[in-house]
This record gives structure tokens, sequence and C-alpha cells, in this order.
């Protein structure tokens, strides 16, 4: 008879500990071979999955912010409007409602790239332990993969993609978190999945039995892997700053995986985000007839949303118009129209 | 920039007149006889900048030393910088009022003088009294990279915690003090002159970031004089700036009085057995979304996005 069950005390067993995976990345980024991964294990999903999507998106409008933005102050934008109190108490409720059910959870949305911040605060306030992965890919291949959106459409998505890498390792940085390269995770996933599971101490992963580590082998295989792309960084059309820029963010989040606390990829990193500020600046300062069009087009926009409202009020006939603000789609909707 | 008294030695150097600053974020404190906060300000504000300046105004109570001290403790003796400030300096209120802005007497000249011995890009304005909770720690750590593509006003909610002993104390959930607290190290950041203190300046096209409420504490005692920096009680009583000292006043009387059930939002905080009482909220209390509107109060303009009733308040100068 072990010790334990000698001992009155122990008649009930001890919580489980708490544990909240956060994953960002879309499909294109490989991140949904680590989710697909991941729940085989004892990690869940959250019950209501619209949700964070739902609360991400309201989050990030309100700030004025989107999804693929790359602009540098991105972060700077969400943390001011991620320190609303009715927005945390919102999180806060809602996972403290997930983590009742399942004490390991896997939240994955892509916007968690920007907000890893505020969510480590949201996780260690329900008195769990947040841990943070990223899924890697070269830049190419993941502009690769991207809508192309015009001239130079790949600059559009380097960018993006420097600006969520920046935000998202140094946004992580002295919590447990780890890398992954999803052509490692193909090869072999036992090894990056193991060191994930050491670094974010996950009993579902460390402590998992045969019929799990066999679904995996089976879910990874059944999967088409993700085009790459025929034009290496190096040869593509965007400004050569940012190609620059980067290959040495590549070279060091790669670096990452090994160790993901590695002191001088992080210093390059902080040399990358840096020289992006200035590239980012200058180039709003090229393109100020743009931005500046495009606030006179915001404007006249309003105008006649209010000048509609207006009409619609005196005109005794014509139904009423709720009060709902326009969606950020209707807004690029005309956008387009008045481009057009 | 010259002092009226012709004072060479206290004259202003602004620090970006010599060269680029390093990018970092340094907290300055303006501090008399604040031995009895320190062991609970330092580790924190240490943990939360890169540097600290502390500037002596006067103590008795070996502050300065303390505060190497405790910063060599920490293994963190190289970031913190001890300036002494010898004059006499115009408390809140009338003497303010009173007292020419390029004076070295002036709250103004004082923390102009006091910022101007940071050397960093950013520079917080920091009481002598003020704690970080551990979230609070991490939140303004994070400032360190989200501030570096913007030029932004920090504005940081701080909470009155009244200490009773060593076991019991008073936290105000029920106001909250909305300052701006930190602003880029630059010339349109200086101090100026205002009624009844100081107050920075800020450009119109300077951005602003407010913190999350409930992370920052900043501590009474309630055995202690926390208003001798005002000229007079007068000075704020019946002021329509200083509701926050209003307040402040009001639960001092009470609590005194045994009525601390008169103060709405005034919720007793008891610590476990040997654990004191700041430490048991240090640890345990988190940013809230249970404030009160009614007695918010903020230095600054409000950000669009908050719809609460803040009122025009600020925070009196001079030392903590």
């Amino acid at each position: 008879m072990s010790e334990s069950s000698e001992d009155p005390g122990t008649s009930e067993a001890p919580a489980p500990a708490l544990r909240v995976v956060l994953l960002p990345g879309t499909r294109r980024t490989g991140a949904h071979a680590v989710l697909d991964t991941l729940t085989q294990f004892d990690i869940a999903t959250p019950q209501q999955a619209r949700w964070l999507a739902t609360f991400h998106a309201k989050v990030f409008e309100l700030a004025g912010v989107v999804p693929t933005d790359a602009r540098p102050q991105a972060a700077f934008l969400l943390a001011n409007t991620g320190s609303q109190p009715d927005l945390r108490e919102e999180a806060r409720a809602w996972l403290r409602r997930q983590l009742d059910v399942q004490p390991q959870l896997l939240l994955h949305e892509p916007r968690i790239a920007f907000l890893a911040s505020f969510w480590r605060e949201i996780v260690i306030s329900c008195d769990a332990g947040p841990g943070f992965v990223g899924v890697q890919r070269p830049p190419a291949d993941i502009a690769h993969g991207a809508q192309p959106s015009g001239p130079l459409s790949d600059a559009g998505h380097l960018a993006s993609w420097l600006n969520a890498q920046l935000t998202y390792e140094r946004s992580t940085r002295d919590q447990p978190r780890s890398f992954l390269l999803y052509d490692d995770l193909l090869d072999d996933w036992t090894g990056p999945i193991m060191r994930l599971g050491q670094a974010l101490d996950l009993p579902a992963v460390l402590e998992c039995g045969p019929q799990g580590i066999r679904r995996v082998h089976h879910t990874l295989a059944e999967q088409a892997p993700l085009p790459t792309s025929p034009v290496p960084l190096a040869e593509s059309e965007a400004p050569t700053a940012l190609v620059d820029l980067c290959a040495q963010a590549w070279a060091a989040l790669q670096a990452l995986t090994a160790d993901p606390a590695d002191a001088a990829a992080e210093a390059a990193l902080d040399d990358v985000a840096e020289g992006y500020r200035l590239l980012y600046l200058e180039a709003e300062a090229v393109a100020r007839s743009s931005i500046n069009a495009a606030r006179e087009a915001g404007k006249a926009f309003v105008r006649s949303q209010a000048a509609d409202a207006g009409a619609a009020a005196t005109a005794p006939a014509a139904p009423v118009k709720p009060a709902v603000p326009e969606p950020p789609r209707a807004t690029r909707r005309w956008a387009r129209r008045s481009r057009a | 920039m010259e002092n009226l008294e012709g004072n060479g030695e206290f004259a202003i150097a602004w620090p970006w007149e010599a060269g680029p600053l390093r990018w970092g974020r340094t907290a300055v404190m303006r501090v008399r006889n604040e031995a009895r906060c320190l062991p609970w300000v330092m580790p924190s504000v240490l943990a939360a900048y890169d540097a600290v300046v502390l500037v002596d105004n006067g103590s008795d109570d070996g502050t300065p030393d303390l505060a190497r001290k405790l910063a060599d403790e920490l293994d963190a003796g190289d970031r913190l910088t001890v300036r002494d400030y010898p004059f006499r300096v115009a408390r809140a209120g009338e003497e303010n009022l009173l007292a020419p802005a390029r004076s070295v007497h002036s709250l103004t000249w004082f923390y102009n003088w006091s910022f101007a011995q940071s050397r960093t890009s950013y520079s917080f304005k920091w009481d002598g009294d003020m704690i970080l909770t551990a979230e609070g720690v991490r939140v303004l750590r994070d400032l360190e990279w989200q501030l570096a593509p913007v030029h932004a006003i920090v504005a940081i909610p701080t909470h009155p915690l009244y200490v009773e002993s060593d076991s019991v104390a008073w936290l105000d959930d029920g106001s909250a003090h909305l300052e701006a607290y930190g602003a880029p190290n630059r010339p349109e950041f200086r101090f100026l002159k205002a009624f009844e203190w100081e107050t920075r300046d800020q450009p119109e096209w300077a951005e602003r970031i407010e913190l999350p409420y409930g992370i920052c504490l900043e501590l009474k005692f309630l055995d202690s004089d926390e208003f001798s920096h005002w000229t007079s009680p007068e000075s704020f009583l019946d002021n329509p700036r200083a509701v926050r000292k209003q307040r402040e006043w009001a639960i001092f009387e009470a609590v005194r009085a045994g009525r601390p059930g008169d103060i709405k939002g005034l919720r007793r905080v008891e610590a476990p057995e040997g654990t004191h009482v700041i430490q048991h909220v240090i640890d345990t209390n988190r940013s809230t979304a249970s404030l009160s509107t009614t007695h918010r109060s903020t230095t600054h303009r409000p950000t669009p996005h908050r719809s609460t009733t803040e009122t025009p308040d600020g925070a009196p100068g001079g030392v903590r």
C-alpha cells in the first residue's frame, strides 16, 4: 500500500494544476499542426469556441487594429484597449468558466500574437499557468500563401508577418514558451512536442500514454503539407531593407526553437525591431500623401453617413435605421468602390 | 537654464541637449523622510524600471542611505542614482502659487531639475509611497518595448492603501486616481507651473495609454501626517481641483474616529498571521473591474473610450 493511500487526508484528489496554452497563427503558419497534435492529448479547446474570436475582434476594433496590422505601434494600441476593466473582467469570467471544466486548456486564435501580454495577466489572475507556443515557417512561404493584393504585395505580407513575430516574441519573454518549426513537426513531431511539454510543464503531454501518441502520428500523417514558395526570400520583390530584416528575424526565430530563452537571438530580434520601427517611419513619411488621402476619404464617408442619417430622420415614411456603427467590412467595400 | 537665485549648481541641464538618450524608462522619485515606505517601494520600482533617480529633499530619517542599501541588496545598486536637493520647496497650495517657477524653491523647478537627472528616453514620476503588485511590475515592464514606436503619455491609476497596523489596512476600492505619470524625455514634456502644484506639459500629438486599475497602490500610514506637503488643509478642502485629497482627508477622519463604514468603497484587509498587511495586498491584489465610477479622478484629459465621471484633480506636488 502506498504511503498516500494510508493518509485519510487524501481521500479527495488534489486539484489539478491549471494550464492555459496560447497558440497564435493562421493556417498558413502551420499552427493547425500543433493544434491538432495537442488536442489528441487531454488538452481541450474552449467549449464556446466562437467566443474567443468574437472577443478578439471586439478588442481589435476598439483599438483600431487589424489582425494583419504591420504598424509597430499595434501592440501599444491594443495594450491601451486591453487595460479597460470591463474587457479584462469579461475575459477573466469566460476563462474561469472554461477552466472549471477543463484544467488544461488550449486557446488558439491568430490575434493572440498581439494579445499575449493581455492573456498572460488574465490567465495568472485565474490562478492558472500560461504557456506560449509559436509555430515557425519561412516568411517567404507564409507570404506566398497569402492573397495577392496588388503590386509589391509581398511587402505588405512580409511586414505583417514580421510585426506579429516581433510582437509575440517580445511579449512572451520570461514566460514559459516553446517555438517549433512546422517542418520539424512533420519530420518527427515527438522531439518538438516533448520539448513543448517540458517548457510549458504540461501533464497531458508529459504523462500521455501510447494511445495519444498513436493518434498524433495518424493525425499528422493525414495532413497535406503546406505549400512552399518557389521564390526564396532573397529574391522577393519586397524592398531590400524589409527582406533583410525578415531574414534576420527568421534566423533568430529558428535559434529560439532550440532554446526559447536564447539571449543572442533575443538581442538580434531587438535590433530587428528597432530597424523595422525606423523603416516603417520612413515608409510612412514617403507615403504621407496616401495617408492624407485616405484620411480625407474617411472624413467624406463619415459626412455622407451623417447626411444619410439626417435625411432618414426627417423623412416621415422612411424606415428607421438602427444606430449600429458601420462594420469594418463595409468600410473596406466602400473604400474599394471609391478607388474604382 | 538658470534659476532666479543664480545658483549654477542647480541650474537645469536638459538631458536631451547632451545628445541622444539611452532607450529605457527611469522612475524619478522626489522624497523626504520615506524610510518607512522604501522597503516596500524599492523592490517593485527597481523591478519595473530600467533606472531609478531618487532626489532627496531634506530627509532626516536616513532615506538616501536606506535606498542605496536596499538597491544593493537587490543587486541593483548600479541602476539607482541618488541626488540631494537642499532647498526648502514650496508646499502645494498657496505657497506654490506664490513661488516663481524659476526659483529653486518652486515645485516646478524642483521637478524639472529632478527629471533632468534621468538619462533615458522615458521618465516617470514616482512617489515615495507608490508600490506595484506583481501584475503591476509585469505591466510596467511590458512598456519597455510597447512604448518604442510611440511618444506616449502613460497614465496609471493608483489606489490608496491606508495602513492601520502591521496586520490591518484599508484599501480604497471606491476611488482611483488616474494620473499621467510617464512621458517621453523630450522638451515638449517639461513641467509647468499650475495653481496648486506643477503639471507636466503634453503636446496634442502625444499618444496615451492607461494601465489597468488595481496594480498600483499608494501607502498612507494612519498614524502619520500625510498632508504635510500642503500649505494647509484649507488649501484643498474647498478646492474643486483637489477632490482626491478631500477623499483622503475624509477617510483619515472616518477611520480614526472608528467610522470607516461612512466611506463607500473602503475595504478592510486583514493579513494572515506572519504576513505584513502591505505584503499581503501586494501578493493578492489584482486588476479590478469593480471600481465605482463615482470617485475616479484624473489630472489630464480622459481617454475617449472610457466613460467615467472623472473630475479635474491633481497630484499634489512636492515630496511624499
